[in-house]
């Protein structure tokens, strides 16, 4: 248990790293989850998954964890390879804890981990692209509408198949 | 400082960190920042330096004096504005406002706490303008004005809505908005502005609208609108624009008839005061509230806003209303009587349909919509069927600008009581004058910086979040033109089911007008909802 | 880490040079005349030439960040603290301002989080040490009255019993002289222990604290421990007051430590960040009504610009206005 709670921290910190050092610090300390929504979410979504990793794997935990972690990595700007590097990192972490069987179960865990993150990563990617396709069509929506209200009402029938 | 450790060297970091903040260090990764003004928009606006170029370039083409003409600048800004002056001055580096910023909580630079946004630019005000920083140069806190600063400045300023959430909590009331706003005039000296401000400025100059709507488009988006409103209502409304001799001169912003979610408010408009039989006019020429030079500098700012005052002298009106948008009242309420007035030509605002006296206003002449329909359900003047927004759990967000310009709190607030059941404030240290920001406010609601503007956002949309959990929100409601046009991404990125609506759409909705038909539908088109089919 | 050092060696320097220098009888002129009367003059003409300076910058815009219900409706009730609408409420809003550090304040909520454990905030935690700072120092500045003034004013009298209430020890322990040094050395420590205030910290920031932290300890130093002849002091400092100094009759170096930092501080304070004592006072964003609608705010240098008429505009799109059927002015 008490390892558990070692790693946990750790984890955090590099999690925390891939950020600028100052920011890093601010995000780990202060603890308001309005007035720091990133630190926040990390500590509680890192918190599940390693909570997870050890008991049952959790499907639907899981990937509520990684999803809230993966929206705020997927909009900071990084190459998706840093943005799922702290799964990596904490095989690292684990394995100076863990012992051989352990290892084998927690090494597996990961990978499926890493992923679903993968598959969540894209989610937002996409979430992003469709977001702004959107906002570009909200902009000029009542040109649209306007042309739209110029075209034919109805489709015309036009017999045959 | 320790030694790093191994697997700290092998982390790749965000960019170069810099040694401390006076190195200047910036790299436009995509999506953080906006694209360059294009030399037309310069051109027609008569300002310095237009050319091709952008912030990733290596060269930016600065004239060959830019140091002399920022120093300059700097120089006669400091003996034009106390407020400048004194906050290059009195700042203790207290750090109460570090985390106050919607930028720094969202991306975590620490280069976007407000006290370091403004040390970009002490930092060369010591420099030149300080005893202190001539002779110590570093120790005291100076640095020399260089081509990478300027780049910095250009980063940072346009990392910063000017929101002055910030300023609230300044023990001096540093306004971080000034110093953003006395820079990017710097910035404007050699032309390093951004498209997305100077298009819409350049526009607005032109054809009266940001958009660059010309008169018979004006016409034709009010007609449809006319036209909607008919087919929803029953009820054919009159929208007059260019009309002599109307009591009031009608003002909101472009995107109210050209964008959604806005447009439903402009038919929330139409359909209240026409109701309320108000004799008012539509500009073509006065067709934006909104002042894109407020992002730009002063003087844009009162060329822009001129023809506010000037349209309503020609239309012979006895006062003006203005709709729905954020930084259009900073502008008409701190800005524009002072540089634009005095409007003795204009009286003093009077509902004609309850005779109140907008004695607030009795110098500016310009009301408030959300005033003018508070006054007006007060009085009991109008038939509204909250019901008809039982679709909705509605939220309030404060704009900046109504919220820490104006003080507009609770007018929108007793507006949303009456016309819906379901409200419910978000959490308190996120609204009223504590209100953070869409992200996106002050020109930088572009495309191409959306990434920074998710960050950004992030405060406003984790309590939007909170709110969607605990009371079903699915109603944002707010009253300016950009949350409406940049808080809709915003909430589909960060929290999926929540939809955003000007105050004036669920008053239409609400509204029971004389002589309409049943309403089968919202003023979006959606079904009514199950009390409304009941009550028709 | 280098900045704060530098500051700790410069105020250790004036400290040391100053007690050295009082050893030689031939310094003494220098350190007991002329150090005073220079500072103080560079004191007040730094001042007045600041003031001066802010004052000559007009205030063009009425800018203030409201905080609170602006006065509208007549049935909406305004929050005259926070939005003030009239002189009474501004000069309300300032007094809390300066006395109280209402802003500073603002940043209090506590809340029960992950655990549950009660965070406290550092915010609340820095409203506090602002304040014990800030009205300890002004009232040991009152203190030190009864050594400039013959017989001593009832106020220093007043002050000096008060903030000794505890009646501790002998010399009476003050209470003001803990609290200074106590809030002094929060400042000092959260400057070196919170990341973020780390970062921003410049020289002057340390320098500045480090200074106020000499001048109390040396001050503190001699009332409780070194024991220095207060009469002989007094005979000194009365005789600076009168412009007809006469040399002290050894009062020692620690005194001409507490001295020339004081000294030091006077002389720098114009030119440095303290002058937000000043500052305050004009800040545009707290000072000003939130009337704008009401009253209009002359800009001293508002010019004419270049703007597009109606008419220019009518010119540019008269087909497009004819077209739309729009009223225009010249057909």
């Amino acid at each position: 248990m008490e390892s558990k709670e070692l790693i946990g921290e750790a984890w955090f910190e590099r999690v925390l790293r891939a950020y600028p050092p100052q920011g890093a610090k601010f995000l780990g300390t202060e603890p308001d989850p309005f007035r720091n929504p990133a630190g926040h979410t990390i500590r509680q979504a890192l918190r599940t998954l390693l909570d997870e990793l050890y008991q049952d794997m959790d499907r639907d935990r899981v990937t509520q964890a990684l999803d809230s972690l993966m929206q705020i990595r997927a909009v900071q700007g990084v190459a998706p390879s840093l943005a799922l590097e702290f799964l990596f990192q904490l095989k690292e972490i684990v394995r100076a804890q863990a012992g051989g069987a352990d290892w084998d179960l927690m090494n597996g865990r990961i990978d499926d981990l890493a992923l679903i993150a993968f598959d969540l990563y894209m989610k937002y990617r996409e979430r992003t692209y469709e977001a702004r396709a959107n906002e570009a069509r909200r902009r000029v929506f009542l040109l649209g509408r306007r042309l739209m209200a110029d075209a034919p009402p109805a489709w015309p029938e036009r017999g045959g198949r | 400082m320790s030694q790093p450790k191994p697997e700290q060297l092998v982390q790749i970091q965000y960019g170069p960190q810099p040694r401390d903040w006076m190195d200047p260090a910036v790299e436009f990764r995509k999506g953080t920042f906006c694209y360059s003004a294009l030399a037309k928009n310069l051109n027609y606006l008569g300002l310095p330096n237009a050319r091709d170029w952008q912030p990733f370039d290596e060269d930016w083409k600065l004239p060959p004096d830019w140091k002399r003409i920022i120093l300059d600048g700097m120089k006669e800004r400091l003996e034009k504005f106390r407020s400048f002056r004194l906050f290059m001055d009195i700042c203790v580096r207290c750090g109460a406002c570090a985390d106050k910023c919607h930028f720094f909580l969202g991306s975590g630079d620490p280069k976007n706490m407000p006290v370091l946004r403004a040390e970009l630019m002490r930092s060369v005000y010591r420099r030149y303008f300080t005893l202190a920083g001539r002779l110590l140069g570093r120790l005291a806190g100076a640095r020399d004005l260089t081509e990478d600063v300027i780049k910095e400045w250009f980063y940072y300023f346009y990392q910063c809505t000017e929101c002055r959430r910030c300023s609230v909590f300044c023990p001096y009331g540093i306004d971080t908005a000034e110093i953003t706003m006395i820079g990017r005039e710097l910035l404007n000296l050699i032309g390093c502005n951004i498209n997305w401000v100077l298009e819409p400025a350049a526009n607005c100059f032109r054809t009266g609208n940001h958009l660059g709507v010309q008169p018979h488009g004006f016409k034709d988006s009010v007609d449809f609108a006319v036209d909607e409103l008919e087919e929803l209502t029953g009820i054919r409304v009159d929208a007059s624009i260019n009309r002599k001799g109307a009591e009031v001169l009608f003002i909101v912003p472009s995107a109210d008839y050209f964008g959604t979610p806005h447009y439903y408010t402009f038919l929330g408009y139409l359909a209240l005061l026409h109701e309320i039989g108000l004799d008012y006019t539509f500009s073509a020429f006065a067709s934006e509230g909104g002042n894109f030079g407020l992002f730009n500098s002063h003087e844009m700012i009162k060329r822009l806003n001129a023809k506010v005052y000037a349209e309503a002298r020609r239309l012979g009106v006895k006062w003006i209303l203005g709709g729905e948008c954020g930084h259009m009242w900073r502008v008409l309420h701190q800005y524009m009587d002072t540089m634009n007035g005095p409007a003795d030509f204009l009286e003093v605002p009077v509902s004609p349909v309850t005779g109140t006296r907008f004695e607030h206003a009795r110098s500016t002449k310009m009301v408030h919509i959300c005033e003018f329909t508070a006054d007006l359900i007060h009085n009991g003047k109008l038939r509204l069927d909250p019901s008809r927004n039982d679709h909705w759990t509605v939220t309030f967000h404060d704009s900046c600008n109504p919220a820490r310009a104006m003080g507009l709190l609770e007018e929108p607030r007793y507006i949303l009581r009456s016309v819906c059941n379901r409200f419910h404030e978000m959490p308190e240290n996120t609204i009223r004058e504590q209100t953070f920001c869409c992200g996106s406010g002050s020109g930088l609601g572009t495309d191409e910086n959306f990434e920074m503007r998710m960050r950004g956002g992030l405060p406003r949309a984790n309590a939007v979040k909170y709110v969607h959990q605990r009371h079903g929100v699915n109603l944002l409601a707010c009253i300016c033109a950009i949350d409406k046009a940049t808080l809709p991404p915003l909430l589909e990125y960060w929290v999926p089911g929540v939809e955003v609506a000007g105050v004036h759409e669920l008053v239409g909705n609400a509204l029971v007008m004389r002589g309409e038909r049943p309403r089968l539908t919202d003023l979006r088109g959606e079904p009514a909802t199950q009390a409304e089919a009941v009550h028709a | 880490m280098k900045t704060s050092l530098s500051a700790l060696s410069l105020v250790l320097a004036i400290a040391l040079a100053a007690a050295a220098a009082s050893r030689f009888v031939w310094l003494l002129p220098l350190l007991a005349v002329a150090l005073p009367y220079g500072t103080l003059a560079i004191f007040l003409a730094g001042l007045s030439w600041r003031v001066v300076c802010w004052s000559r910058s007009p205030v063009p815009f009425r800018i203030p960040t409201v905080c609170g219900q602006q006065k509208s409706l007549a049935w909406i009730k305004s929050a005259r603290l926070e939005s003030p609408h009239s002189t009474p409420g501004v000069v309300a809003r300032m007094a809390l301002e300066i006395l109280l550090f209402r802003s500073l304040f603002r940043n209090t909520r506590s809340r029960l989080e992950d655990g549950p454990r009660l965070i406290q905030r550092e915010a609340k935690w820095l409203w506090l040490g602002a304040l014990a700072f800030h009205w300890s120092l002004l009232i040991i500045l009152l203190r030190h009255l009864r050594f400039f003034v013959e017989p001593v004013p009832k106020v220093a009298v007043l002050l000096e019993n008060l903030d000794g209430f505890f009646r501790i020890g002998a010399p009476v322990l003050l209470v003001t002289d803990v609290v200074v040094l106590a809030a002094l050395l929060y400042l000092l420590q959260r400057r070196f222990r919170d990341p973020q205030v780390r970062f921003i910290s410049l020289f002057t920031d340390y320098f500045a604290l480090l200074l106020l932290l000499g001048i109390a300890a040396t001050g503190v130093w001699m009332r409780y421990f070194a024991r220095v002849d207060a009469v002989a002091v007094k005979q000194f400092v009365l005789s600076l007051t009168i412009f007809a100094p006469a040399l002290p009759k050894n009062p020692g170096p620690l005194f001409f430590a507490h001295f020339a930092l004081a000294g030091t501080l006077a002389a720098y304070l114009p030119f440095s960040k303290l002058m937000h004592m000043g500052g305050v006072f004009l800040s545009p964003t707290r000072n000003l009504a939130n009337n704008n609608r009401r009253k209009r705010h002359i800009n001293p240098w508002n010019y004419p610009v270049k703007v597009h008429t109606y008419e220019e505009w009518e010119a540019e799109f008269r087909d497009k206005l004819e077209a739309a059927g729009l009223p225009v002015e010249r057909p």
